[in-house]
């Protein structure tokens, strides 16, 4: 299958080998692309001793990139002027962002892979959109984050779009009312950041007094503050279903180096790559591909990046591949389950007072 | 010097809390560090060799190689070895014809200040008896959080000390405070500062008395060199122990001791490189498979990203893994990689035709160079090429981490002594 039938058939349709099938020589093309024109990526691959043309036989033998690379360097497969936007990941003060070289090409495959990827829960209609998060997110632009670039992203998938909070990031009792009055009596699309969603909405609609049944609920940007509260996915589901009626809700994984390649919750509650993409879990000190059910480091392999060697992504997230070929859902393909990010290195020189840990007794 | 001074003024200080962890474990206040720093500084009952201090050195070696809790931790099995009798008493006579000298007398410094490094939780014991060894009085500053290693030591020490001991040293821990540094700094005759280039230069802008001196022990690079043809006469055995001394070297404090080698060199000309250093790093990850090197994820991921970032910041051929814990960033030729360092086994590997051709490129941080197949004349050769542009240390593999006397190119019985001229 061709990328763009890929694209344009029904999401997570492909069954695990037809998958496997399909993108192989897809993510070989992209990694002989990307060989002849990002000078940084063949030296990475003649490093680690690839040959260049010589395609991989398995989507595991795919050479990959660790994410931290792309917040140390800039590395891209199309000259400058080619570049139409450098997509930046959030980060805290001090801490390197990615950046991501997107041409023209690439960032309408990646614009055209997420609307069929969230059409798949939205319908093809655009539908009234509150947004859990302040307006001035978006609007200032040393704001804007991946949570404004996520934000402004998913508008497009609605109308009317109300945002939930103040800019003081207080949500507005009035704001909900006001927008429920109006369009909760159809299907409607609520959009927050996970943590937000629970803080914000959460606190507005848990006295019961709001009707959110019609409404269809994405959320995305990790569960590490809402574990610290010990709130799981399953909670999180629960609580919303009974207090307010919300039972479509569907949770994604994402990251700016793979933008359109989201990792859509089904209703099994796992997370499921689009057709177009797919994951390896691996042994975090080997690298070797680990089965359904082991813990590892999760890479993305995906047929969108075209503008930077983006196609095969190794991250710092720990996941788990929890059914494959829905175990019980109606998806096909891998079902993961992240678990969360990789711990920081402990190892400190002599320079550090951090107590150092001990190797071993031997 | 206002700053520095505070205690001192009395009125309205408040004193922040401290805690002795030898003589005694139990909270300090910091007048009373203070008041006996100044006794300490007046002690001068001790001479360099002490019989009653060696004596000590001996119980303690003892008290640590016999106990089993202590058996669980090879720093301190090794610190116990280091410290038996039969090996000071090897010291005092390589010291003997030096002190014997008719024009002199040799003589402690007085109080020696130890502010030893965080992360090596056996090198403040080190560092302080060598002092002691020396006849001096000591102050060690102990980091405000001890691991278990340090913990256990220091029970030890409670449990064996002598009154002499017991008189002429004190350890404390007080936390981030300059003010008591400073203050402890104005009395001590010798201030010995083991750690990172930051903490270094730190202390260092805190005043010394002008008769006083400053031991700093900063950032350090090391290296190993093996030389391939003596490496590809090894048989089975011989590859094996050598493995298991590299590994040592390698992941005995995982990889971040200052001495643990990050660059190993393959010295020779006509060799099988590659099967040689396959060999090599096929039985080094053999061991390290075997002692089951324990490694924490984020070190692995942080390896991995260090690794990718090498193959685009240096000229790197190729990049290997071996096992669990070993990468191998193998260089195209031989260039500069110290900077930001990466432990827990991974190394930079490269190709030189012979050891001097190492030597230009040293720099003042190298430290160590654990070698293998190398004679002493081939090892003076290259220590002489060298010259003091850097290399403080030329040991056979698996000493890597081996404390000794003579450290960062100072000799500690002679730095922590000074010499009365006799004419």
């Amino acid at each position: 299958m061709k990328l763009d039938d890929l694209i344009a058939a029904p999401q997570f349709s492909l069954s695990q080998k037809q998958k496997d099938a399909a993108l192989l020589s897809g993510l070989n093309a992209l990694t002989r692309l990307h060989h002849s024109r990002c000078a940084n990526y063949a030296r990475i691959l003649d490093a680690l001793g690839h040959e260049a043309g010589a395609p991989a036989e398995t989507i595991e033998d795919v050479p990959f990139l660790p994410v931290s690379l792309f917040k140390t360097h800039y590395i891209k497969s199309v000259p400058d002027e080619a570049v139409t936007t450098v997509m930046t990941s959030s980060g805290t003060t001090g801490q390197a962002v990615s950046r991501i070289a997107l041409d023209a090409e690439t960032a309408a495959l990646q614009a055209r892979a997420l609307v069929n990827v969230i059409t798949t829960v939205t319908g093809k209609q655009r539908l009234p959109m509150l947004i859990v998060d302040a307006k001035k997110t978006i609007q200032d632009p040393h704001l804007l984050s991946a949570r404004g670039a996520g934000i402004v992203g998913l508008m497009r998938f609605g109308r009317n779009h109300t945002f939930l909070l103040d800019d003081d990031m207080r949500p507005v009792r009035e704001a909900l009312e006001t927008f429920l009055r109006e369009y909760g009596g159809a299907p409607f699309i609520i959009f927050g950041f996970t943590f937000m969603v629970w803080q914000y909405l959460q606190e507005l609609v848990r006295e019961g007094s709001f009707d959110l049944s019609h409404g269809v609920l994405i959320h995305s940007g990790g569960w590490k503050k809402l574990t610290e509260m010990a709130v799981d996915n399953a909670t999180f589901r629960n609580h919303f279903a009974q207090v307010a009626g919300l039972r479509r809700i569907y949770n994604f994984y994402g990251m700016v180096e793979q933008m359109g390649a989201i990792f859509l919750e089904g209703e099994d509650g796992l997370l499921y790559p689009p057709n177009f993409a797919d994951v390896i879990i691996r042994d975090p000190f080997t690298l070797v591909p680990l089965g359904s059910g082991e813990p590892g480091l999760l890479e993305v392999v995906c047929l969108l990046p075209r503008s930077y060697p983006g196609h095969a992504v190794l991250t710092e997230d720990i996941g788990v591949i929890r059914s494959v070929d829905g175990a019980g859902g109606r998806r096909l393909g891998c079902g993961i389950e992240v678990i969360g990010r990789a711990p920081k290195s402990e190892l400190r020189g002599c320079s550090d007072t951090h107590a150092y840990r001990m190797a071993q007794a031997t | 010097m206002q700053r520095y001074a505070r205690l001192s003024d009395g009125a309205g200080y408040v004193s922040p809390v401290a805690t002795s962890y030898f003589p005694t474990y139990e909270p300090i206040a910091v007048e009373s560090i203070l008041a006996n720093c100044v006794r300490l500084a007046k002690d001068r009952s001790r001479t360099p060799f002490d019989p009653e201090t060696l004596a000590f050195a001996a119980e303690f070696s003892k008290a640590l190689l016999s106990d089993r809790a202590a058996a669980r931790f090879p720093q301190v099995v090794s610190l116990g070895y280091w410290l038996r009798a039969t090996a000071i008493e090897r010291l005092r006579l390589a010291y003997e014809p030096l002190f014997a000298q008719a024009d002199r007398l040799v003589v402690p410094r007085g109080l020696v200040f130890h502010l030893p490094p965080a992360n090596v939780d056996t090198l403040f014991l080190y560092s302080w008896i060598m002092g002691m060894l020396a006849g001096n009085t000591n102050v060690i500053r102990l980091p405000s959080a001890l691991n278990d290693v340090t913990q256990l030591l220091l029970g030890f020490l409670r449990a064996t000390a002598t009154p002499a001991i017991t008189e002429s040293n004190l350890f404390v821990a007080y936390g981030r405070d300059d003010v008591i540094t400073a203050e402890i700094s104005q009395v001590c005759d010798v201030r010995v500062v083991w750690g990172g280039d930051e903490k270094v230069s730190a202390v260092r802008t805190i005043p010394l008395p002008p008769n006083a001196i400053d031991l700093n022990f900063a950032n350090r690079f090391s290296i190993a060199a093996i030389k391939a043809s003596a490496f590809e006469a090894l048989d089975e055995a011989g590859e094996h122990q050598l493995t298991e001394r590299v590994y040592n070297d390698i992941f005995w404090f995982n990889q971040m001791g200052c001495g643990s080698p990050r660059v190993l060199y393959w010295v020779g000309e006509a060799c099988d490189f590659k099967a040689a250093r396959r060999r090599f790093f096929e039985s080094l990850s053999a061991v390290e498979q075997e002692k089951g090197y324990f490694a924490d994820v984020g070190a692995a991921v942080a390896k991995t990203n260090f690794a990718f970032r090498a193959m685009l910041d240096h000229n790197v051929a190729s990049y290997e893994r071996f096992g669990r814990a070993i990468s191998v960033l193998t260089l195209a030729e031989p260039e500069d990689v110290r900077g930001e360092v990466q432990g827990g086994g991974l190394l930079w590997e490269a190709r030189v035709a012979s050891l001097f051709d190492l030597a230009p490129a040293l720099q003042r941080s190298d430290q160590t160079l654990t070698y293998f197949g190398f004679d002493r004349a081939e090892l003076l050769a290259f220590a002489r090429a060298a010259n003091g542009r850097g290399i403080d240390r030329i040991v056979p593999a698996g000493a890597a981490l081996d404390f000794g006397h003579l450290w960062d190119g100072y000799d500690l019985v002679q730095a922590f002594t000074r010499v009365v001229h006799i004419a």
